[in-house]
């Protein structure tokens, strides 16, 4: 077999063909930032409602987020592409998302006012924002 | 008086051009693993349009040139077959791609023909 057996593919129709199939994968492994995306809002909500419900509802919705992370692996272990800068995406931003709802934890049992304010939103939307960056790095154009 | 055959001179970079990547079908399964950083053999299926065994007949040669590394594992009791572009295989696809660049712009640069 030599390149000349190949020649029905021309220097430039391979160039489009792999421009073709690079941009199909890219497009099907954006699924990581669509989960990106649904994590950050459930985690924005839950931590809204916990923050502004009553303690006894409170306590009923801390299993919650290990629902969540259930969830994120059995939807992450159906998919059939992973992207290539997974490692490099993933990891920070776990890591990131990680450390903001800890600082935001003790950050809201320390110096917060209890309950509903426009503190609790803040706070809640910096917990998130790693996922939101994630997100934003899977899916922008 | 026919046309003389071409002659090689092996000059032109199309002589550089991998030939176990410059095919078709193998050009798709390279491409589409060097966006990923792994596809499961279904996906790649569906993706270049082929059958199961003709996947598997070139996976094979990739695989046994170093280009791809198979994973084998299981999804519950289903097993799924995972396909990684190695090291090699990623340096070997950089080069065809730098020679196809090459190529590309070379005829682009070429003069239009001449039209009396």
């Amino acid at each position: 077999m030599s390149a000349e057996q190949n020649s029905s593919m021309t220097p430039q129709d391979a160039a489009a063909q792999i421009d073709n199939t690079g941009h199909q994968v890219r497009r099907r492994a954006r699924w990581q930032g669509w989960l990106f995306l649904a994590v950050a809002v459930a985690d924005f909500g839950f931590y809204i409602a916990i923050g502004s419900a009553s303690q006894a509802v409170s306590r009923a919705l801390i299993p919650l987020p290990i629902l969540l992370v259930v969830a994120i692996f059995l939807v992450a272990s159906r998919q059939l592409v992973v992207g290539r800068d997974a490692g490099p995406i993933n990891k920070p931003v776990v890591a990131a998302g990680l450390a903001a709802s800890i600082a935001g934890l003790v950050l809201y049992q320390t110096v917060m006012p209890q309950g509903f304010t426009g503190w609790l939103v803040l706070l809640a939307a910096f917990m998130v924002t790693p996922f939101l960056a994630g997100a934003w790095a899977w899916l922008r154009p | 008086m026919g046309l003389a055959p071409p002659v090689n001179t092996g000059n032109h970079p199309r002589h550089r051009l991998d030939e176990l990547i410059h095919a078709p079908v193998r050009l798709s399964i390279i491409s589409a693993l060097a966006a990923a950083d792994r596809a499961d053999f279904r996906f790649l299926r569906e993706l270049v349009d082929v059958s199961d065994s003709l996947l598997s007949k070139h996976m094979t040669l990739l695989e046994d040139a170093g280009y791809v590394k198979v994973i084998k594992g299981y999804h519950g009791k289903r097993p799924r077959t995972w396909l990684t572009l190695t090291d090699t295989g990623r340096t070997a696809f950089d080069a065809y791609l730098a020679t196809l660049q090459e190529i590309v712009g070379t005829t682009a640069r070429q003069p239009p023909p001449h039209v009396p």
